[in-house]
């Protein structure tokens, strides 16, 4: 189906560079092949001259890109406008921005029959509607006439795979199709991939940074590092024994955070388009706009931006101190429960430590004798002595308080722990110290965390996946290392450099 | 609906608010138009006689209020200068001002429309370079400065229309829209210029938006993707400005009708400011007030239109 032989790409230009270097690859029908590679080592390049989307004046290409043995490099613009959306469809890392803001949803997916066939617009409608539905979206009807702003990310990329098998293209180029999805949409989303592969026959070409989500899908895996292809073959075989040191560490990373895992299916709590404000006599200042995320079983949510940015009225609104003026919170399981910045302060100083961590129980009505049991066994956990527990809360250091409080919030066995700035008063060492606490847990009891901090190093150290706050507004969300790595709106790149200065 | 009502509320307060200021600046500044109206036979006695009738000594707020009430109800009260109802002075006034603006306005959308497209598809071209240098120089001319070059050069040295030479739609129609041209052109420069400006960068940003790859990616041509995609998302920013435009290019003609001689409501509202013929103004100001009000209104009603967007985000918000 899809050859490469010996490709090569070089942006020419003052200081050229070679970004793809001797790649050769092959892709059969029905196959999902994963590339796999961090930022910067080609892939997306690779993917693009395959779609014929480089920019010829600015990159020189060698070597052949056979589609059912036509070498495409030969081809004019116009000849690849007649392949590019009937033969080779692609998906893109951003559903909702990938599609027109302005067209009714019905449209798009119809495009590209417009351009490649002479079907009615009758027929045309039919196809999309079936195209719709193929990816296993309700009521396609309804859907039609839609805007891409009305549908959920999930949803915008199911249109997206509609409109790019509408016209049965035998080849499909994924780019980070799920990179900015939630974790329970992104299952779905590589299943369905899958499905549509087997079903049309298609051959697909998937590139990811993550090889945990190659191995969900593809059947084999070409490793990419630096513009070259260190290691290809059978996906099983490469994770199970990689050869190349790169691939090596790549699957060890990928196995320490695969151990781990949040959960795909289980939701603990849901924000959908929340407006807060807080009002003082009759004045009312909003503070949230159209906040939306969700958080898994067992994941930690960074959650980070500078002090004013919202980050701790988020918080509220989880935890139900304040109401939202808009948008639903859902949340599962019990109540969230918070541990701030500063335990001396939020710790009744004349009380016991014993007394301060009975006290949810006691609300409660737990007799006495099972309150004494469960404050014993949550002190394991959490690296408390059972001496501690006769002391007052300034009799302890600043890494016993704030476990002291973690131990407050953990025995009422909540789903959700909002921590906010948990570590951010804490010496470095101690600061280790909780945060290895914090995994620990989300471990042993699959407890998911609202982590916030105004420290991108620290989001980066223990989160799974990471929202950008600025004035009220998420400006950013995706996996820690993609933000980290790679950070795509102005205000996030600010903080990611902060962090880089720091450590 | 509810937000409809919501803005009807807001424009009539707004205009309210307008004519308050108007008939407030009037008593704030110095001068009086009885002594303008009396001329050199003026007398303390005579003065204050005709004060007495024309109700200027009354309260302040007295004369306001009767002022706006004949106001809503059509009569916009009768020239000191002119001795002659305003509404007629207007209605006599107005359409040559009206012509004006709508020709200049349509120079602007007809000339930057199609240039704002060829510039940006041809972004970093060496004609592009070219008409972009002209367009910023063509934007920073004043446009009485511009009607001044005009006169100079296409009206006395090329012959081409007769400075002064206006002739009144009632009695020529074609010779009066021939003439019209030029101080159309004038105001319409600058604006055009602007708004290429505006529409180019907004096409080129857009040009770098994901869902231009996507349409890419599905077989169109930059051309056809262009028109199909682009080109509705760039107009958005230039829809707005172009509504607010309108009332400047009608400040702008009242300035130009000076240089070109066009007998509008420029040179009406100018004598009368200088002879304090206060309801001749206030008149003036009021009609400008409700231009602007409405294009405002009409450039959100259009909004509504071309994004789907904003039909739900407002909602949620109010």
């Amino acid at each position: 189906m899809l050859e490469i032989r010996n490709l090569s790409l070089t942006f020419t230009g003052n200081r050229g560079f070679e970004v793809v270097d001797d790649m050769n690859l092959t892709v059969s029908p029905g196959e999902v092949l994963g590339i796999v590679g961090e930022s910067g080592s080609g892939k997306t390049t690779a993917a693009l001259a395959v779609a014929g989307l480089l920019d010829r004046k600015k990159v020189r290409m060698e070597g052949e890109i056979l589609l059912d043995g036509r070498n495409l490099l030969t081809l004019s613009e116009a000849g690849y406008r007649e392949i590019r959306g009937r033969e080779i469809a692609m998906v893109f890392q951003e559903p909702i921005s990938s599609l027109d803001p302005l067209m009714p949803i019905g449209r798009q997916v119809e495009e590209a029959l417009l351009l490649h066939t002479d079907l009615s617009p009758d027929a045309r409608r039919a196809a999309a509607l079936k195209a719709l539905s193929a990816v296993e979206l309700d009521a396609p009807e309804a859907l039609y006439g839609k805007f891409p702003h009305e549908l959920s990310g999930g949803m915008c990329q199911r249109v997206m795979l509609a409109a790019a098998i509408v016209t049965h293209p035998g080849l499909l180029i994924c780019d980070e199709p799920t990179t900015a999805l939630d974790v329970s949409v992104q299952a779905q989303i590589l299943r369905l991939i899958r499905r549509l592969a087997q079903e049309n026959h298609m051959a697909v070409l998937f590139i990811s940074h993550d090889l945990g989500v190659i191995r969900m899908l593809c059947d084999r895996v070409a490793v990419m590092q630096d513009g070259r292809i260190v290691e290809q073959g059978d996906t099983e075989d490469v994770f199970l024994h990689p050869q190349d040191p790169y691939t090596k560490t790549l699957v060890a990373e990928t196995r320490r955070r695969a151990d781990f895992r949040p959960s795909e299916t289980e939701t603990v709590l849901r924000l959908s388009h929340v407006h807060a404000s807080y009002k003082s006599g009759r004045n009312s200042v909003e503070v949230l706009h159209d906040i939306s995320f969700s958080v898994q079983r067992g994941e930690i949510l960074g959650l980070v931006g500078e002090s004013g940015c919202g980050k701790s009225t988020t918080a509220r609104v989880v935890t139900g101190i304040l109401r939202q003026d808009f948008g639903t919170v859902e949340r599962h399981g019990t109540q969230p429960q918070m541990v701030f910045q500063n335990p001396l302060s939020s710790l009744n100083p004349a009380k016991t430590v014993e007394w301060i961590l009975e006290e949810p129980l006691r609300v409660k009505g737990v007799p006495k004798a099972e309150r004494k049991a469960a404050v014993r066994e949550i002190l394991s956990h959490v690296g408390l002595e059972e001496e501690h527990l006769s002391r007052r809360p300034a009799q302890l250091s600043g890494g016993q308080r704030q476990r002291v409080a973690i131990a407050a919030a953990l025995i009422q066995k909540p789903a959700l722990i909002v921590a906010d700035e948990p570590v951010s008063a804490l010496d470095v060492t101690t600061q280790q110290q909780i945060l290895e606490l914090i995994l620990s847990l989300k471990r042993e009891f699959g407890i998911s965390y609202l982590f916030i901090s105004h420290d991108l190093g620290v989001i980066y150290r223990i989160c799974d996946r990471v929202l950008v706050m600025k004035e009220g507004r998420i400006v950013e969300q995706g996996p820690v290392q993609e933000i980290y790595h790679n950070p795509k709106d102005p205000y996030t790149k600010h903080l990611a450099s902060l962090a880089g200065e720091i450590q | 609906m509810h937000t409809f009502m919501k803005k009807i509320a807001s424009l009539i307060m707004t205009l309210l608010l307008v004519s308050f200021l108007a008939f407030l600046t009037f008593q704030i500044i110095p001068g009086d138009p009885v002594t303008k109206m009396l001329g050199t036979e003026y007398t303390e006695e005579m003065a204050e006689k005709l004060r007495d009738e024309m109700g200027l000594n009354d309260p302040f707020f007295t004369r306001y209020f009767r002022w706006l009430g004949d106001f809503l109800t059509g009569d916009f009260g009768t020239s000191y200068s002119y001795r002659q109802p305003v509404g007629e002075l207007l209605a006599d006034k107005l359409p040559v001002t009206a012509m004006l603006s709508a020709m200049a306005f349509l120079l602007v959308v007809v000339l930057s429309i199609p240039l704002g497209i060829f510039l940006a598809s041809h972004d970093d071209s060496i004609p592009d370079r070219i008409l972009t240098a002209l367009n910023q120089i063509s934007m920073s001319i004043p446009p009485f400065f511009l009607g001044i070059l005009m006169t100079l050069i296409l009206g006395q040295t090329l012959h081409l229309f007769v400075p002064g030479g206006y002739v009144s739609f009632r009695e020529d129609f074609g010779a009066c829209l021939a003439y019209l041209l030029f101080p159309a052109i004038a105001i319409a420069i600058p604006k055009t210029a602007m708004t290429i400006k505006l529409l180019k960068s907004s096409i080129v940003s857009e040009f770098g938006r994901d869902y231009m790859r996507t349409a890419l990616s599905r077989g169109n041509s930059r051309r056809r993707a262009l028109y199909t995609h682009v080109l509705r998302n760039a107009l958005i920013p230039v829809v707005t400005f172009l509504a607010l435009a309108i009332p400047e290019i009608v400040a702008g003609s009242i300035i130009i009708e000076q240089v070109f001689t066009v007998p509008g409501l420029g040179k009406l509202l100018i004598s009368s400011i200088s002879n304090r013929d206060f309801p001749v103004v206030c008149a003036i100001v009021m009609l400008i007030a409700v231009l602007v009000i409405l294009m405002n209104f009409l450039a959100d009603l259009l909004y509504r239109v071309i994004d789907p967007r904003i039909r739900v985000d407002r909602e949620v918000r109010k």
